[in-house]
């Protein structure tokens, strides 16, 4: 599934990352990595946004990179 | 001399700590860019070290110009010790720097900051057991409450070993997983203790970051902060003027018994003493506002409406990253402009560029406050009103930009990390006060006092010589009625109004200056209270004060780009007033009410219909904004499970 899919509070952990050349390396520095657990912690209302907990820390991405990260949940 | 430049991400605490170090007021913010400058400055203890603040960094890849600044200076001072400067509450990801750093291959320390949150929590941190995985001396530290900051030093000065090479052929994957398989096993069992540090930060964000009450509470909050500001600031700055006023009619009174020329009475009662006692009177309301906005930045806040607007901005043609310079905008449009480095591509960077200086400032703020006062009934809300306004501003004007060939193709990248909600420490606050009456009595007033005593000058003296009270044939009177002209459709058309929007360009503030010194009644220089409020607009949108413009034109790095920002602004400020001026003609003139509302009604009915038109994305094919045109026949490979 789809890490946008995730429902709140669910946890999932990354298999593939879809992105590519900078975003991907970014990504990468801020720890979003295949084989990383992420949390859903809160979406807007439109969606566009949403906050994840990610090594420890959270952070805020879009949509539609979130669209492009594939998860596997995890039950904790 | 000894340099030594503290390195670390975002939010760990460098500047916080350089300003304890040594005794400098640097601007501390709980959000990624507050520092975007390289600050030097000497260690207290000993004037022979010198400190180095760098923007922070979360790796050595520079994407954005504070990133880029930071990097470059590290790379270029090849003796300089470094400090990486750590989030302990943040282990994982602030390591992933600290890794990096340490295959440089030269000497480095630790400085594991919040330690006192750490022990807050009741948790323990085991600095041994991590300075010994990673090879580097590690010093627990707390620099808000100044924690061990000497011994840091001592230990980074004594320090010349170079760490040893960190391998990372044991790891599988690619450079990242590698690097975080390596910070995993560094960091297990590192600190112990089950508490979760962000709870109280996670609990308010259950309000603050909600769904549907998070953006109705921040527009309650950012009107409250402009309520605080310009009544409680308006009480005090009303004692100050009256303080001034007295004064100026004792040293009128005691100079006319001493038999001083008029001249001089002149220009001591009013040039001086009133333009002096009129800018102190702003004092109380930029302190506030700025205090206010401090606690905004310092506690976190301003990530979280970045987050909350991110969505809606998104859909005209900003976002993000661009929202950060345009709240800091709201102090001082100089700050706001600077604070434009943190954004990653060169085209949204030039484009908040243009749209922030839209926000009102502090300086803006407390002509409105007077307006408001003199045609409103010091209703608040009708400057509060100006903020909404630049809001809409940035928003409309940033979809007519986003359609132009130049920024069609902005980027989509939007990543940001939120830090916990911290207490916002008095200490900054206050040093945020200090910086700022010095920073106001320095500039603003030195700039407002001037144009004053220039103003005196260019009213009291004509082409006969000293005019004294015949205002009509001073010179100020020829330049005021030869650019009156260009603003008749705007609803003010005398020359004391083109004047005083001349002075604005000095600082903003001297409008008010200006106005009090050449205009007797201020009322009779607009047709109507609402040419005063398309006044007001104008000064709003207009191109901002020397200073910023200043900013700008250094941030920008180009004088096409520059004089083109300039054109925009006024253009779009004539553009607002005049129909705001025509808006409000149409509604006060037809005595048939129906008929106005009507009329009112197809004006809004129209510019909306213009706005949804520009915002429409054409193509649905692509994640582009590329409106249906030829270059959708880029294939973006939607993914597959």
């Amino acid at each position: 599934m789809l890490l946008s899919e995730l429902k709140l509070n669910e946890k999932g952990r990354i298999t593939k990352i879809n992105l590519l050349g900078r975003i991907k390396a970014k990504f990468g520095e801020l720890g979003v990595i295949e084989g990383a657990d992420v949390i859903l912690l809160r979406k807007t209302l439109l969606g566009g946004t949403m906050e994840i907990v990610v090594q420890d820390y959270n952070l805020a991405i879009r949509k539609s990179q979130a669209k492009k990260i594939v998860v596997v949940k995890v039950d904790d | 001399m000894i340099e030594i430049a503290l390195v670390g991400n975002p939010n760990s605490g460098k500047s916080t700590l350089f300003n304890a170090l040594t005794s400098e007021r640097q601007r501390v913010g709980n959000w990624t860019g507050v520092t975007n400058e390289i600050k030097k400055a000497k260690y207290k203890k000993d004037k022979e070290i010198e400190i180095v603040d760098l923007p922070g960094i979360y790796s050595q890849s520079a994407t954005t110009v504070d990133t880029k600044t930071a990097i470059n200076y590290l790379k270029s001072n090849n003796n300089t010790l470094i400090i990486n400067v750590i989030d302990s509450t943040n282990l994982k990801r602030n390591l992933y720097l600290t890794c990096e750093l340490i295959r440089l291959q030269k000497p480095i320390v630790l400085a594991v900051n919040m330690c006192d949150i750490i022990a807050k929590n009741g948790k323990v941190f085991n600095k041994d057991l991590l300075s010994k995985r990673l090879g580097v001396p590690v010093v627990e530290i707390s620099a808000l409450k100044n924690y061990n900051l000497d011994k840091l030093i001592s230990v980074a000065v004594k320090n010349n070993e170079i760490p040893n090479q960190i391998f990372l052929d044991n790891y599988k994957g690619d450079e990242h997983q590698k690097y975080y398989s390596f910070i995993n096993d560094v960091t297990n069992g590192v600190i112990s203790g089950k508490e979760n540090v962000r709870q109280f930060s996670n609990n308010a964000d259950k309000i603050l970051m909600h769904k549907i009450w998070g953006i109705p509470l921040f527009f309650l909050i950012m009107t409250a902060v402009y309520y605080l500001s310009i009544n409680l600031g308006g009480v005090f700055g009303n004692v100050i003027s009256n303080c001034f006023s007295v004064l100026s009619n004792l040293v009128e009174i005691k100079l006319n018994e001493l038999g001083v020329g008029e001249w001089l009475i002149s220009l001591c009662a009013d040039a001086i003493i009133s333009s002096v006692g009129g800018i102190l009177s702003f004092l109380p309301q930029i302190l506030i506002l700025f205090t206010l906005l401090a606690l905004i930045e310092d506690s976190g806040y301003a990530v979280r409406v970045v987050y909350l607007f991110d969505g809606v901005f998104r859909k005209f043609g900003l976002g993000g990253k661009s929202l950060m310079p345009m709240i800091v905008s709201c102090g001082c449009t100089v700050t706001g402009l600077m604070s434009t480095r943190i954004i990653e591509g060169r085209k949204e960077r030039i484009m908040t560029i243009f749209l922030s200086p839209f926000m009102p400032c502090g300086a803006k703020t407390a002509v409105f406050a007077y307006f408001a006062s003199a045609f409103f009934n010091g209703n608040a809300l009708v400057a509060a009103s100006m903020y909404f306004l630049g809001i809409i501003c940035v928003g409309v004007f940033g979809l007519i930009l986003k359609r132009t060939k130049y920024f069609k193709n902005l980027n989509d990248f939007f990543v940001m990390e939120i830090p916990p909600i911290r207490k916002p420490s008095i200490k900054n606050v206050i040093n945020v006060i200090i910086e700022k009456i010095k920073e106001f009595l320095s500039k603003a007033a030195l700039a407002v006092f001037c144009v004053s005593v220039f103003l005196w000058l260019l009213k009291s003296v004509g082409i006969r010589g000293y005019v004294g009270e015949k205002i009509e044939d001073s010179f100020l009177y020829l330049i005021g009625n030869a650019i009156s002209w260009i603003f008749t459709p705007l609803g003010f058309s005398s020359w004391q109004t083109s004047v005083a929007l001349l002075s604005g360009t000095f600082a903003k503030e001297a409008i008010v200056e200006t106005l009090e010194l050449i205009a007797n009644n201020s009322q009779s220089l607009f047709n109507s209270t609402y040419s005063a409020y398309a006044f007001m607009a104008f000064v709003l949108l207009s191109p901002p004060c020397v200073a910023s413009l200043a900013t700008a034109y250094r941030e920008l790095n180009s004088k096409k780009l520059f004089f083109l920002m300039c054109t925009f602004q006024f253009v779009a400020a004539y553009t607002v007033a005049f129909l705001i001026n025509l808006l409000g003609y149409v509604i006060c003139s037809f005595t048939n009410l129906i008929l106005s509302l009507i009329i009112v009604i197809m004006i809004i009915i129209s510019v909306v219909f213009a706005i949804k038109r520009l915002s429409k994305s054409g193509c649905k094919n692509c994640a582009h904004n590329c409106y249906g045109d030829k270059k959708c026949n880029k294939k973006v490979k939607r993914f597959t499970i």
